[in-house]
């Protein structure tokens, strides 16, 4: 039961980290919150949805990112841009972005919750007594891979010294030459485009519906404040252990209260470390 | 002067129906607050329900059959959630100055609204909320024609006696008022037939993540799984469950809609041999009542929805509740005490079947429908009593 425990724990997880990794990495560099990323989550699944009878499972995640890629490109002139430097206003303008985006999908694809069926879904692998569908398999796999590629470009790549050059000081990176607004827009539609896959990949283990993605908000929420805001490994570390713990609670302690164990021990982490579990240290924010 | 009573009698006898029509809302126009939810998770559900409920009162508008009065609905979107629940019958009844309230659709939401009702006095119809005593613990502005837990474990009890072979079972419910209903029922009546739980567990309303819950199963060794798990969680309940590939059989209460959760998982719960039990399916077995307000609704959503629907028990109770509403005020008028005494003394023939209501205001279960359907392998549906 134990390996079951674990690949469902590392379902959760993947999920969680890659919600929150969009999301500390637009509030690394635009020093706001995106609320509407949950909603991007929705997005990119039934994108995916829609797409996977013409372009196959890989086409229908690479389409789903493509779409979030434009929605960040909405996002970022629409709801960030013009409220930068006025965090509030930002925070209710993406709010308000996430409502419309329940409503377009509602009248996109209607309100009854759809099966995503992948044919990955399907084959199962059995642990012992219970099986594992390959298709949570894949989302352990994709997800570790597409964080890898986000550290990678983040640490790697001139794109990512801008990341990190914005997100410390963004008028200091503006008067080296470094276009703040172009960088802005970028890491929206990574964030997006992380969401998208997200949605992607772990929509076909559910239903999805238009309500989709505030689980998984709430639990990025949590893993980034557990990680220590504004920081990409701690906030990875946060949502392995948010999934985990979910996991092990819900089979261990109790399912009727599984968020609230998971909940529970944020609170009294941040008892001891006020900071999150990988403090902040601004010059590797991102 | 004989072709002057003639044609006199004629003019006479033909504005006689109309004349009849128009004393609808000669005495005056009724608000009825309907609360349901048209937005959140079960606002696929909700968004027919309100065209069930809308036909419904046109129905009684021209038909005059709130006895002169005219119904004017206004719906309030409660979410299926106690707290908004809470706040829109508030809002209802102090700021659209409602009279009378139908709804809501979760137990837990109904518990909440049927709370206010009764501060606020104003009679509240709970018409979808299957929870046991929501009207009686409530208190005498409440009333329940929606078939109460118990009433339906006691027939999904004695089909699980005779239909399925077991000793032992695993119990797995949702946590709220709705769950927690059905497992205090369900448990005590195995325990009474002399069967083990062998595994007793409830899961968060919003935590779609069975798949721990499931793995659970194999290690307590059920003869049998019984669940009681709202509509899209049942979904994702049978899909994670197949995926699992346990084979135990597995039992399901009322909630997945018949032929909407065949489109989501009828091959999952088909390849199970899902068995459900449900307060009415649409099938050749309907009465002249029910076929006529399928073809209604199904005609009426299509036009509003741009969508195929399938008629649920939901969009039939919505209907019948409206219709319930209405005779009551037909029988004592809209002011709340009298409403209530009238309210109490029902005795009518619906679409889902008759309705009367017992001392503590619950429906009497014996008039109303309840069939058992099983998925079969191909994702149809058979019923199978």
């Amino acid at each position: 039961m134990f390996a079951q425990i674990l690949v469902n724990g590392l379902v959760l997880s993947g999920g969680y980290a890659l919600v929150a990794v969009g999301l500390t990495l637009t509030f690394g560099v635009m020093r706001m919150v995106n609320f509407a990323e949950g909603q991007s989550v929705m997005i990119g699944a039934f994108v995916a949805y829609t797409t996977v009878p013409y372009v196959g499972y890989v086409g229908a995640i690479a389409a789903a990112m493509a779409v979030n890629a434009v929605l960040g490109i909405i996002l970022e002139r629409t709801v960030f841009r013009p409220f930068r430097g006025i965090e509030l206003n930002g925070l209710i303008a993406s709010m308000g972005m996430s409502i419309v985006l329940v409503n377009v999908a509602e009248l996109v694809w209607g309100t009854t919750p759809r099966p995503f069926e992948t044919i990955y879904n399907e084959t199962s692998i059995n642990f012992g007594t219970v099986g594992i569908s390959v298709q949570r398999l894949i989302c352990v796999a994709a997800s570790a891979a597409i964080l890898l590629g986000l550290w990678w470009l983040v640490q790697y790549t001139s794109l990512g010294r801008k990341f990190r050059a914005v997100s410390e000081d963004h008028e200091t990176a503006a008067a080296m030459g470094i276009d703040v607004n172009q960088v802005s827009r970028l890491a929206l539609v990574i964030g997006s485009m992380m969401a998208a896959s997200a949605g992607a990949l772990t929509g076909p283990v559910n239903m999805i519906a238009p309500d989709m993605g505030r689980t998984e908000m709430l639990n990025a929420f949590a893993a980034i404040i557990l990680g220590g805001f504004g920081n990409v490994n701690g906030t990875i570390l946060g949502a392995l252990l948010i999934g985990m713990i979910q996991s092990l609670g819900a089979v261990y302690i109790s399912n009727a209260y599984s968020s609230s164990i998971g909940f529970g021990l944020l609170v009294l982490t941040l008892i001891f470390f006020p900071r999150g579990l990988v403090p902040e240290r601004v010059d590797e924010n991102v | 002067m004989k072709s002057h009573i003639a044609v006199l009698a004629a003019a006479l006898l033909l504005a006689a129906p109309s004349a009849a029509f128009a004393q609808a809302g000669s005495k005056g126009t009724v608000k009825v607050g309907v609360l349901l939810p048209l937005t959140g998770n079960t606002a696929w559900a909700g968004k027919t329900n309100r065209i069930a409920a809308a036909i419904a009162a046109e129905e009684v508008n021209a038909q005059d059959l709130a006895g002169g009065y005219k119904i004017e609905l206004v719906f309030g979107d409660s979410q299926c959630e106690p707290r908004a629940a809470h706040d829109q019958a508030q809002r209802l009844i102090s700021q659209e100055k409602v009279q009378l309230l139908i709804g809501e659709w979760c137990s837990s939401a109904s518990v909440a609204a049927a709370q206010v009702a009764n501060d606020e006095k104003v009679p509240l119809l709970v018409n979808i909320s299957t929870a046991d005593q929501i009207a009686g613990d409530a208190g005498p502005y409440a009333f329940q024609s929606s078939m109460q837990n118990r009433y339906s474990q006691q027939r999904e009890a004695a089909l699980l006696e005779k239909d399925f072979k077991f000793e032992s079972v695993a119990i797995i419910v949702e946590n709220n008022d709705f769950g927690l209903s059905f497992r205090k029922n369900m448990v005590a009546l195995m325990q009474k037939a002399g069967k083990k739980v062998v595994l007793d567990v409830t899961q968060d309303r919003n935590d779609a993540n069975w798949y721990a819950t499931i793995t659970r199963i194999p290690a307590s060794k059920p003869d049998l799984v019984i669940v009681s798990i709202s509509a899209v969680q049942a979904a994702n309940f049978v899909k994670q469950y197949a995926e699992a590939g346990i084979t135990t059989p597995l039992f399901s209460d009322y909630p997945p809609p018949p032929r909407i959760f065949e489109r989501q998982v009828g091959a999952q719960a088909g390849r199970i041999g899902l068995v459900r039990a449900a307060f009415f399916v649409k099938s050749e077995t309907n009465t002249p009542a029910q076929k006529e307000f399928v073809a209604k609704l199904e005609a009426r959503a299509q036009k509003e929805l741009n969508e195929a629907h399938d008629v649920t028990y939901w969009d039939v109770a919505s209907y019948d509740a409206v219709r319930l509403v209405a005779d009551a005020i037909k029988r004592g008028g809209p002011q709340a005490a009298d409403y209530a005494k009238a309210m109490a003394a029902t005795k009518i023939d619906l679409v889902l079947g008759h309705y009367e209501f017992d001392e503590k205001r619950g429906a009497k279960p014996d008039g109303l429908n309840f069939v058992f359907i099983r998925t079969k392998p191909d994702g149809s549906i058979e019923v199978v009593q």
